[in-house]
């Protein structure tokens, strides 16, 4: 217990982490509050798809922040092969955790929203599947992590991985649209319609509001990994 | 050495104990006709579908059967020692991923001549054409580039036998799409004008992975 309370004191050094953190708490967990009253009730219903349309407003969000959290694992991965720093490997880490998160609430959601608009529960649409096959690979980053035999090891191994998928999506992509191309195509595209004032409103504070929730437990899963990382040290040097 | 002397060395090795231990490419063979054998009775191929059918589960078991087997060039000197006295050896680790990648492609493409013949004979189905192998050679050396790499990242891995299909199954699916529908196509004689790029998709993946897997191979064996 001391030594886990000396290992919290040494982190101290990541205040940077710490003073973000309690800012963005300050300022996102109104803005949730604000996204709930927004999107549920200020947001006006949508003609064609009823209230279910409101399901937008929580899954675009989460899968711009699922996207935003792979490509910072693919930023971190190479920088880290690079300067083999402990904090790259912590954030590409943190970062494969919190994405592949909200990619299973985006995943979820959409087939939410699928099954009463297009009558189907999941279509193998591009970005559906490429979608898939992330959620697959940054699954198996984590494998990875977890079967290494050692922390700077599993931290190189995933590192190649994170670099190795983020290269493979657009590749991926292209291959599920050509082979779209051969079977029918969806004709509904939720999303393209032009949405009134309010709508884009209530879906931008939304947006805004899962950025900084993303960056929020980003930020602290990020020097939790740190302190991870000091606890194993110091246990390895305390034999 | 020379590069490409120690690429030669190295694959001259594999060869000799392959030859020797025919391991590897049995098992290939014998997994990929068991796989054969059990789509067979799942999707009831009859000659009506056997033509929609027929490319996916021949390239579902070249690949499942391969999935298994093809880290086991890496995994089989891990196991004895050899593996840490290849990346101690003063060998480019550039040199052992084309060596190991060369090997892969010899030995799942000699398992492939030994199923594609039992695939036309079980189903009836001629596969064995000129645009069908072209397919066959590319969709091998995408798999290989793939799997070579991360044969050799997972080598000291705990749960390498099923890591290693975990991760490359997801990253290959460009792989799977373009031999599955490049057969399909040839198989179907569709037209020119639906036919996407499959060639030219999986001749790109092939280079590209293959460049990944030789400068990323040395971070992927740094202890």
């Amino acid at each position: 217990m001391a030594q886990i309370t000396a290992t919290v004191q040494s982190t101290r050094s990541y205040g940077w982490g710490d003073k973000l953190s309690q800012v963005l708490a300050f300022v996102t967990l109104p803005l949730m509050a604000l996204t709930l009253y927004m999107t549920l009730i200020y947001a006006p219903t949508d003609a064609t798809q009823g209230d279910v349309q409101r399901i937008f407003y929580y899954h675009v969000p989460t899968a711009w922040n699922g996207f935003l959290a792979f490509f910072l694992v693919f930023v971190a991965s190479v920088v880290y092969l690079f300067k083999s720093s402990r904090f790259w490997d912590a954030l590409a880490r943190a970062s494969a955790e919190v994405g592949l998160v909200f990619t299973t609430i985006m995943i979820i959601t959409g087939s939410l929203w699928g099954k009463p608009v297009w009558g189907t529960w999941w279509s193998w649409d591009p970005r559906m599947t490429t979608t898939l096959i992330l959620w697959f690979i940054y699954l198996g980053y984590l494998m990875l992590r977890a079967y290494a035999p050692s922390k700077q090891q599993g931290a190189r191994y995933a590192a190649v991985l994170g670099i190795v998928g983020f290269v493979d999506v657009p590749i991926v992509y292209m291959s599920t649209k050509w082979w779209r191309t051969l079977h029918p195509q969806q004709v509904v595209e939720p999303g393209q319609v032009s949405m009134p004032p309010e709508m884009l409103q209530a879906f931008m504070v939304s947006l805004l509001a899962f950025t900084l929730l993303f960056i929020w437990i980003l930020i602290i899963r990020t020097r939790i990994a740190l302190i991870e990382d000091e606890l194993e040290i110091r246990s390895i040097e305390n034999g | 050495m020379k590069f490409w002397q120690q690429v030669l060395a190295l694959v001259h090795k594999d060869l000799v104990l392959e030859i020797r231990r025919k391991e590897i490419i049995i098992s290939m063979f014998v997994f990929a006709l068991q796989i054969l054998v059990i789509f067979n009775y799942a999707f009831d191929l009859r000659v009506e579908n056997v033509k929609s059918i027929g490319p996916g589960v021949i390239w579902v078991s070249i690949f499942f059967s391969c999935a298994v087997n093809v880290g086991r060039t890496i995994f089989l000197e891990k196991e004895r020692g050899g593996w840490e006295g290849l990346i101690t050896a003063p060998l480019e680790l550039g040199a052992l991923y084309v060596a190991k990648l060369i090997g892969n492609i010899l030995f799942m493409l000699f398992a492939e001549a030994l199923i594609l013949p039992m695939f036309v004979v079980l189903f009836n189905l001629q596969v064995i054409t000129l645009p069908i192998i072209t397919v066959l050679i590319l969709g091998t050396i995408g798999f290989a580039s793939i799997s070579t790499m991360f044969a050799g990242l997972l080598a000291s891995t705990r749960a390498r036998e099923i890591m290693l299909p975990v991760l490359i199954f997801p990253i290959l699916l460009p792989v799977t799409i373009a031999t599955v529908e490049a057969t399909a196509n040839h198989l179907t004689g569709t037209t020119a004008m639906n036919r996407a790029p499959w060639t030219g998709l999986l001749i790109a993946f092939d280079a590209l992975f293959i460049c990944a897997g030789y400068i990323l191979f040395d971070q992927v064996l740094e202890e």
